[in-house]
């Protein structure tokens, strides 16, 4: 099935990632749990003293999360029409290295307390892209994995590049 | 009397192996073939690889790090190794240290890059396992490497002194040297003490950068050796060496003891780890329970020895005034 956006062809698959997208925006936007989520990863400790129960705020962020790749899956599902028991790979580890690529790519800080839904979004665009863009150029299916390890250490060198710039300009 | 089975039961390798002795004689009651020469010998095989996969992750879990490209050096060094002897036709002398020097570089660039950079190891490793498997299949295309000399086949097919198998020597006398590394060389204490306090060390004059790089070239070394010797085991360059290694590398050092936060990590422990999971895989099978639980029970079994672990940390912490 294809809906037509602006006389483009778009998949349908693609509006639920937008929606759900647009929900957590609003969550870690306007929402006190968003928050307090954000507070108990950038300091657990003053969290705490702040009257954020953190343990709670940890078992409902594990829960989403566990929601989220639930979600996926279907939609998995959904586009190939079959159910296979290695759909992520070996211990789902294909799902492993886009999971903290497009995170890290968007500028969500690894040590916590900052995420970036919209960057995220971007982030696992460009690893689609460039994945698809590897095969076209006719790389070698096998390399690409290489090239997307190689572009996950390409991306955190100017995360850190970018912050120690901000740092220095005194911005942060 | 009590005295001496407390202390014992303080150490780090008397939980494992009372685990390990209550099990053989349950499943040898159950099923004699439990002991047979045979049956001695694959299980000797199986712990004589995975012994060198668990020291390999068990090295950066004593600098407070994780390793998740352990397997992925491993499958690198193992198909360097075979594809070596297969496609330049380089003696087997020649090869292992080819296969061993891959490992200790990967390892080498792992640390440098962790040092330099100053990311979390779980984030670089991750990138690296990517990498390095990427590299495994773009060299192999899937296929592995069947021209593995008969010397080779035959040190991982033979035995001596009944049903112990070849590779089970050089796994010894690797675990010997970490523990001596791990306990009487300035390294390893550096290696230890930069886990249990980064800060306290460099106060202390140790250069972390360095102890961080040995540490990844060491475990990279280690790794890159358990694949030669799985070559040798299978009898053919397998690219899938390494993939299931990841739960096994954290289960075995985990229920030996280690602290994963790190500082305190068991070689002793870390090897009855290593039968320990044998042991439970082997009775699984033994049993003839579907051997896809084994990921199952390997995933319980890292939970609780880590629940175990933090109660004896509370424990001692009590016993000393101290969290």
């Amino acid at each position: 099935m294809r809906l037509a956006v602006f006389g483009l062809p778009v998949s349908p698959l693609l509006l639920v990632s937008v929606v759900v997208a647009l929900l957590l925006a609003f969550l870690y936007r306007y929402t006190v749990l968003g928050r307090q989520m954000l507070a108990a990863g950038a300091n657990p400790a003053a969290a705490e003293l702040s009257g954020v129960r953190v343990g709670r705020v940890f078992i409902l962020c594990h829960m989403l999360s566990g929601t989220l790749a639930a979600v996926a899956a279907l939609m998995v599902v959904a586009r190939t029409g079959a159910v296979i028991p290695a759909m992520a790979g070996q211990l789902g580890q294909d799902w492993l290295l886009p999971a903290f690529l497009g995170p890290v790519l968007g500028g969500t800080l690894l040590a916590g307390g900052r995420v970036s839904v919209l960057g995220t979004f971007l982030g696992a665009a460009l690893v689609t892209m460039l994945t698809n863009g590897l095969l076209l150029l006719r790389v070698g299916e096998f390399w690409v994995q290489a090239c997307l390890g190689l572009l996950l250490l390409l991306a955190v060198m100017i995360d850190l590049g970018r912050r120690s710039w901000l740092a220095r300009r005194g911005v942060v | 009397m009590r005295g001496v089975l407390s202390s014992f039961a303080r150490t780090d390798w008397f939980g494992p192996l009372v685990v390990v002795l209550i099990a053989t004689v349950f499943i040898t009651i159950a099923n004699p073939s439990f002991l047979s020469p045979f049956n001695i010998q694959v299980l000797l095989l199986a712990v004589a690889v995975n012994t060198l996969v668990a020291l390999s992750q068990m090295i950066i879990i004593a600098i407070g790090q994780m390793n998740l490209s352990v397997g992925a050096i491993g499958g690198l060094a193992a198909i360097s190794f075979a594809g070596m002897m297969q496609v330049w036709e380089l003696p087997v002398s020649l090869a292992v240290v080819g296969g061993l020097a891959v490992g200790i570089v990967a390892g080498l660039l792992n640390g440098v890059f962790i040092a330099w950079t100053g990311i979390s190891a779980f984030v670089i490793t991750l990138a690296s396992l990517s990498v390095f498997k990427g590299i495994n299949l773009g060299i192999t295309r899937a296929q592995p490497f069947y021209g593995v000399p008969e010397a080779v086949k035959a040190f991982g097919a033979t035995t001596f002194l009944g049903p112990l198998p070849w590779p089970v020597i050089p796994a010894a006398l690797v675990t010997f040297a970490v523990w001596y590394l791990l306990n009487r060389r300035p390294l390893g204490r550096y290696m230890l003490a930069v886990g249990g306090n980064a800060h306290a060390a460099v106060l202390s004059g140790i250069s972390v950068e360095r102890t961080v790089i040995a540490a990844h070239a060491v475990s990279g070394g280690l790794a890159a050796l358990a694949g030669i010797l799985l070559v040798a085991r299978l009898q053919l360059g397998q690219p899938t060496i390494g993939d299931d290694w990841l739960i096994l590398s954290f289960a075995a050092p985990v229920i030996g003891g280690a602290v994963l936060a790190g500082g305190h990590v068991s070689v002793a422990g870390t090897v009855l780890g290593v039968f320990v999971v044998a042991i439970i895989t082997q009775a699984l099978v033994l049993f003839q329970i579907d051997p896809f639980f084994v990921q199952v029970v390997l995933g319980v079994l890292i939970l609780w020895a880590v629940g175990v672990n933090r109660f004896r940390e509370l424990r001692v912490g009590k016993a000393t005034g101290k969290a």
